[in-house]
């Protein structure tokens, strides 16, 4: 370590004592041993991730897009609660009117084919415009009666007009192709809207959730909605997401339910799968509890990409920056954020972006090694670059320097050389203190008062100190100090 | 010193090919889209088989084929023209779609399309039915490649027709015929109080195969020639139509037979899933049926003659690793073992030699007595009748949704006309309403 120090020295006076050329080559020599200092530094700061952290990179991304998707779902579903809330109104004043007509009470309604037909006739355009406005998969209007009591199980069949888009598909179409799912296939025809597939004449209330609850007692429809998810009903081509709002009345019970329904494809249209670096994040929006988002029972949008399960759900496991989402086929990184939306029975739904595991991992690795490849090749380079100008400019310098040192140098002057040394060693401490202060550069007249002695007593010891060095003269002495200063050995004369 | 630097361009060799070598993952598979026609509305068994394919072929080719619309040719038309137009506002092509020819020679540029030659060798080609292959060939290249077939057939409602037949004496042999079968529409009217007996899918199809079967060219160029036979043909139709027999309102034929507003269609074999097994009358009674097909009326002087349906798939031109995916997955799909499950399961036909040799036991496994009678229907329409195949030119779809339109607005007048005059002969309104339409679509 000390011939280090000793060889750094060296340099440090050549650099400022000889040219500039040399200088600059010296100042790259330096600035490439710290670069490469650096270089090993980042690569440990990089491997232990204190620096160039993918995973908080990629956390990054997935909170911007999930605020993105949640703020997108919000808007949705506060619009379509709107269009709901709206219908429920327009739709309460129909029945006032048509009841006012007819002259009756709401109960009557019952087994009234007429009554009913003309409630169906005029609720069809508001719903049918809702779909047409709103853009929702299906939007619905039934009231708590049915055309007939005598069939079987009529308590849970209730009248009314449920249309859904044809076909939900992302292009612009003034007029969509409408299909009548419940209602009157007369007022359908009339309309020009094709009977759906699975129609039927009313509505099963069996297989919709809440429906008894809220039927039980008065009800605001600016409050007492809710959004429920519902799986495909037998032989019905996909789930829908639905929102039920109580149509008020004149009565103490609501007159009935309606609302919008929206299906698997409007939410695959309304979000598409993202492609990213690390493959293709996909947006679920799905009912949450005991650490599970459930797949099954909620909505995803497009799944391009992934091979996404929609029949099971995913168990959450926190993570520092992104979470984990599995289940026994598949694994996924994401975020998740809860939605603002009325549920039945205050049921949590949250927003959740996914990512498949491999292609992250993937992603992480690369990134990694890029990274650490880019960082040691930076390093290798100053290294490279360092050992160049070592070899090329410094090593000849301190060679030429210990080559001058040694055994390179006369005889004769060698052997003064270590004459002088030698005696140095023969001075008293008294003797030895005034020729120090020479070899600080003081002069004989400052003597006396740096050292506190007489002048007669310097007289005495420069007399001894001539002597032993075998000098003449101060003069002389100077001389010897120059050369010995000049080859770089002016240490030696210096009593250890 | 030399030692150090040879090990450390050694590790960052190392680090890098690990880096490197990750790259896209396979995990993530090429997503195919498809629009199809398989079950609209309902849970579609083509679904169930795309399902399978994902989570066997798919998964170990890294192959997903997601389903984006289900619909109907019709809707699919529309949808894809407006695509290859590239109409501001129009959904995006997918990769694969099912079409007819005729939605392939109104694309502006067919040229978009693979040709399915380039996927398949001629040995493998030699399989499917060569009548199906050539279907699909437009200007040398085969862009529509067969699916599934099918055919027109007579399904009827035989619980309805039997109290009807106890009533007045009519009998199912009747339906042989189409001058028959509209007399006997006209003693069901007046037997059911003014209800429809029958309703067709494809009024088009009846004058287009009626025709032929009478040995005269229904076009001429690629107009409609308006013979004598056409007029034969017209006669008893369109007396039923002015008269309350035959259903005149747009939609399809499975509708007033749900409804309990018909009791007999003729429509595509594959309408066979759209049939429910119960009528719901206005009063919302329901009534459980008993739904049976078989094969399509002939004229009485005609030969037996049947259309030829069923639309094929295209596919999109992409990249190489696209559609090489596309081509497997139609090579898959109309592999003989998985193509008659799928057919049998949609009330189609397969569409290779090998596939209908499988069909007899596949058939044997029918569940469902509807279509273990359709596929009796089948068999007894292949064996007796001959297969007609529309011909290919520019303005045919053009022409026939003209000619659907036009000829139920023109009847639907001329049946309330009829009403309200009160008269008992619709002959002379059923002549005068022929010219009518001669001249209507002449004009268009």
């Amino acid at each position: 370590m000390s011939n280090v120090i000793k060889k750094i020295k060296q340099i440090a006076y050549l650099c400022r004592h000889k040219s500039s050329d040399l200088r600059v080559k010296m100042m790259l020599y330096f600035v490439a041993i710290a670069l490469t200092t650096i270089g090993f530094l980042v690569v440990i700061l990089a491997w232990s991730g204190r620096i160039f952290n993918v995973r908080a990179q990629m956390a990054s991304v997935m909170t911007n897009h999930l605020n993105n998707q949640v703020e997108k779902a919000t808007e949705e579903i506060t619009q379509y609660t709107a269009y709901g809330i709206e219908l429920s109104r327009s739709i309460s004043k129909t029945i006032d009117d048509v009841l006012e007509e007819y002259n009756i009470e709401f109960y009557q309604i019952n087994n009234n084919p007429e009554v009913l037909e003309t409630i169906q006739n005029r609720i069809y355009q508001d719903i049918n415009t809702v779909i047409r406005l709103g853009g929702s998969s299906g939007a619905y209007a039934f009231v708590d009666s049915t055309i007939n009591t005598a069939v079987p199980d009529s308590a849970h069949s209730k009248a009314g007009v449920y249309l859904k888009l044809a076909n939900v598909t992302g292009d612009f179409v003034l007029n969509p192709e409408i299909a009548m799912y419940r209602g009157s296939s007369e007022i359908a025809r009339k309309n020009g809207a094709k009977l759906h597939t699975l129609w039927n004449l009313e509505f099963n209330t069996n297989i919709l959730p809440g429906y008894d609850e809220i039927m039980k007692e008065s009800r605001n429809p600016g409050t007492d909605y809710y959004w429920t998810g519902i799986k495909s009903p037998a032989g019905a081509s996909d789930s829908v997401l639905l929102l039920c709002v109580p149509i008020a009345g004149n009565r103490i019970r609501p007159y009935g339910l309606c609302g919008v329904d929206l299906n698997e494809k409007h939410f695959s249209l309304q979000f598409p799968a993202t492609d990213t670096a690390y493959g293709s994040m996909v947006t679920v929006i799905t009912p949450y509890y005991d650490s599970q988002i459930m797949i099954e029972n909620g909505m995803t949008g497009n799944t391009e990409g992934t091979w996404l399960d929609k029949t099971q759900g995913l168990h959450v496991t926190e993570g520092k920056y992104f979470n984990a989402y599995g289940s026994t086929k598949e694994v996924y990184y994401g975020l998740s954020k809860e939605l603002s939306v009325k549920t039945l029975n205050g049921r949590k739904w949250v927003v959740s972006v996914l990512i498949p595991r491999e292609g992250c991992d993937a992603y992480i690795r690369s990134k990694q090694a890029t990274f650490m490849v880019l960082i040691l090749g930076f390093t290798l380079a100053m290294l490279s670059i360092a050992l160049y100008l070592s070899n090329r400019f410094v090593k000849p310098i301190l060679a030429e320097l210990d080559r001058k040192e040694g055994e390179d140098m006369p005889a004769d002057l060698k052997e003064l050389f270590d004459s002088l040394t030698a005696s140095v060693k023969t001075l008293t401490r008294a003797e030895y203190s005034v020729y120090e202060k020479y070899l600080e550069g003081y002069d004989i007249s400052q003597i006396p008062d740096v050292l506190m002695i007489s002048a007669n007593t310097v007289k005495k010891h420069n007399k001894s100190i001539y002597k032993k060095l075998n000098v003449s003269s101060f003069d002389e002495l100077s001389l010897y100090f120059n050369l010995f200063r000049r080859c770089n050995r002016i240490d030696d004369l210096r009593k250890m | 010193m030399k030692r150090v630097l040879a090990a450390i361009l050694i590790l960052a060799f190392t680090i890098s090919c690990v880096g490197c070598k990750e790259g896209v993952p396979k995990s993530n598979p090429v997503t195919l889209t498809i629009w199809h026609v398989y079950g609209e509305q309902t849970a579609s068994p083509l679904n169930d088989i795309i399902s399978e394919f994902n989570d066997t072929i798919g998964q170990q080719e890294g192959i997903k084929v997601q389903v984006s619309l289900v619909s109907n040719t019709n809707t699919i038309h529309e949808a894809v023209l407006k695509a290859a137009n590239k109409e501001p506002g129009a959904a995006e092509l997918p990769d694969l779609f099912i079409s007819y020819p005729k939605t392939v020679l109104a694309m502006p540029d067919p040229d978009v399309l693979m040709d399915f030659r380039d996927c398949f060798s001629e040995e493998e080609l030699d399989g499917y039915v060569s009548a199906f292959i050539e279907e699909g060939e437009i200007n040398g290249k085969l862009l529509v490649f067969p699916v599934a077939k099918s055919t027109e057939i007579l399904f009827v409602n035989n619980t309805l027709f039997d109290r009807f037949a106890k009533a007045t004496g009519a009998e199912i042999s009747d339906l042989n015929t189409w001058e028959g079968l509209f007399e006997t529409s006209l003693k069901y009217k007046d037997w059911s109080g003014g209800k429809t007996f029958i309703a067709h899918d494809y009024h088009f199809n009846y004058f287009q195969v009626g025709c032929e079967s009478m040995g005269e060219d229904f076009f001429n160029g690629d107009k409609i020639a308006f013979g004598p036979k056409f007029e034969k043909a017209w006669e008893p139709y369109a007396r039923s139509a002015i008269e309350g027999g035959l259903w005149l309102n747009e939609g399809y034929a499975t509708e007033p037979l749900r409804t309990g507003d018909a009791i007999a269609s003729v429509g595509s074999s594959a309408s066979v899933l759209y049939y429910a097994d119960e009528v719901t009358y206005a009063d919302n009674k329901t009534e459980k049926v008993e739904i049976s097909a078989y094969p399509v009326p002939c004229f009485e002087n005609g030969k037996k003659l049947v259309m030829q349906r069923g639309a094929g798939i295209c596919g999109v031109k992409s990249t190489p690793e696209r559609e090489k995916a596309m081509a497997t997955f139609v090579k898959w799909l109309t592999s003989p073992e998985v193509n008659v499950r799928f057919v049998t399961s949609v009330g189609y036909m397969p569409v290779t030699e090998k596939g209908f040799e499988l069909l007899p036991n596949e058939i044997e496994k029918l569940e469902s007595p509807k279509y273990k009678s359709l596929y009796n229907a089948y068999i007894q329409t292949q064996k007796d009748y001959e297969f007609y195949s529309a011909p290919k030119f520019d303005n045919y779809l053009d022409l026939e949704t003209t000619f659907e339109k036009e000829v139920r607005r023109l009847l639907r007048k001329a049946a309330l006309e009829y009403k309200e005059e009160e008269k008992e002969d619709s002959s002379v309104k059923n002549r005068e309403y022929l010219i009518k339409f001669e001249r209507d679509m002449n004009r268009n």
